[in-house]
């Protein structure tokens, strides 16, 4: 199975989520700062990236990670990729897709776009992992529910 | 083989040019604003279903013909199509026609509006309008597409995004 997290830059929330997902950042405390930034892809995607694929990496449940940045057109993306799964006869729960948009807070929004947008990182970047770090329990939370979720799934399958 | 046409909605460009290519729309002449908006699902979306396929038919070949709707941020959603047909390792089994990149002014705006609003009965003359203005470029694609669909079936299986095939169109111009 392959699941996606999708949030709007592909840079900040969504690489946060996938990254507690594989374990890559400690689920019981806030990360510091340093740990954010020795991500992959954390704060670095520009205007061009967005729309590509990204593989983060393989959970223990053997299903590939990825994240994506897909502006406003979260709801199309998902309806695309869940048609193309009609088209070419895929199980309907190959793809699992998970916006991160919910979860993410002013200080997010402000510092990516002063980041990633205007390109001021030394202004936008400590406001954005600032923003991440008061997200990063719910983030964790809802990862939990999503492994959940698909570990149901496959056990239905 | 699954053929899939896409632009903005899925419901007006890429329709045409597909029923086109099945033989359904006329390829001597401009069909008529009635022959356009007869056509199955024209113009019959709204903004939240954008991007949900459209089956169409089969052609000659047996191949299944698709329209697909990318939205009004299109470069940002091919990317995304591309990106998900690779990662799946779907591309040896489809083909993508973009429609997208001849869309009239007047049948963006129209269909911007169609999808927002779900008047369609007031913009269908906007859209049709449009779409009878471009409807050389469509023929065009859908002439190309044949082609390349009856190549690849003696053997030549080039799977890319097919290109608006904008020399043939200049060469019919001229004619």
């Amino acid at each position: 199975m392959k699941i996606i997290y999708h949030c709007y830059g592909g840079s900040h929330s969504s690489v946060t989520a996938a990254a507690i997902h594989l374990g890559l950042l400690p689920e019981k405390q806030v990360p510091s700062p340093e740990e954010l930034h020795k991500l992959p892809y954390y704060d670095a995607q520009v205007n061009k990236d967005h729309g590509q694929l990204r593989f983060m990496g393989i959970d223990q449940y053997k299903n590939q990670v990825y994240i994506i940045g897909r502006r406003n057109s979260g709801k199309i993306m998902e309806n695309v990729y869940h048609g193309l799964l009609k088209i070419f006869r895929l199980p309907e729960d190959e793809v699992y897709m998970v916006s991160v948009m919910p979860y993410v807070n002013w200080r997010m929004v402000v510092g990516g776009y002063i980041s990633r947008r205007l390109g001021f990182i030394r202004i936008g970047r400590p406001l954005v992992t600032e923003g991440t770090r008061v997200a990063f329990l719910n983030l964790v939370s809802m990862v939990q529910k999503v492994k959940l979720l698909v570990a149901s799934k496959k056990i239905k399958r | 083989m699954n053929i899939i046409f896409y632009c903005h909605t899925g419901v007006h460009n890429s329709l045409v040019a597909a029923a086109a290519y099945l033989g359904r729309l006329p390829i001597d002449r401009t069909p008529s604003k009635k022959e356009i908006a007869t056509l199955p699902y024209f113009n019959s979306i709204r903004y939240k279903q954008i991007g949900t396929p459209y089956f169409i038919g089969k052609d000659i070949y047996g191949n299944k013909i698709y329209t697909l709707g990318l939205g009004f941020d299109h470069d940002l959603m091919e990317k995304g199509l591309l990106s998900f047909i690779s990662k799946m390792n779907l591309m040896d089994n489809c083909k993508l026609i973009n429609t997208i990149l001849k869309v009239h002014p007047w049948t963006r705006r129209g269909s911007i509006i169609s999808s927002l609003t779900g008047l369609h009965k007031l913009t269908e003359t906007l859209i049709t309008y449009g779409i009878r203005k471009n409807y050389n470029y469509i023929i065009s694609m859908a002439q190309n597409l044949n082609e390349i669909i009856s190549l690849s079936n003696e053997g030549d299986k080039a799977n890319k995004v097919i290109p608006f095939p904008l020399d043939r169109v200049k060469r019919i111009r001229k004619v």
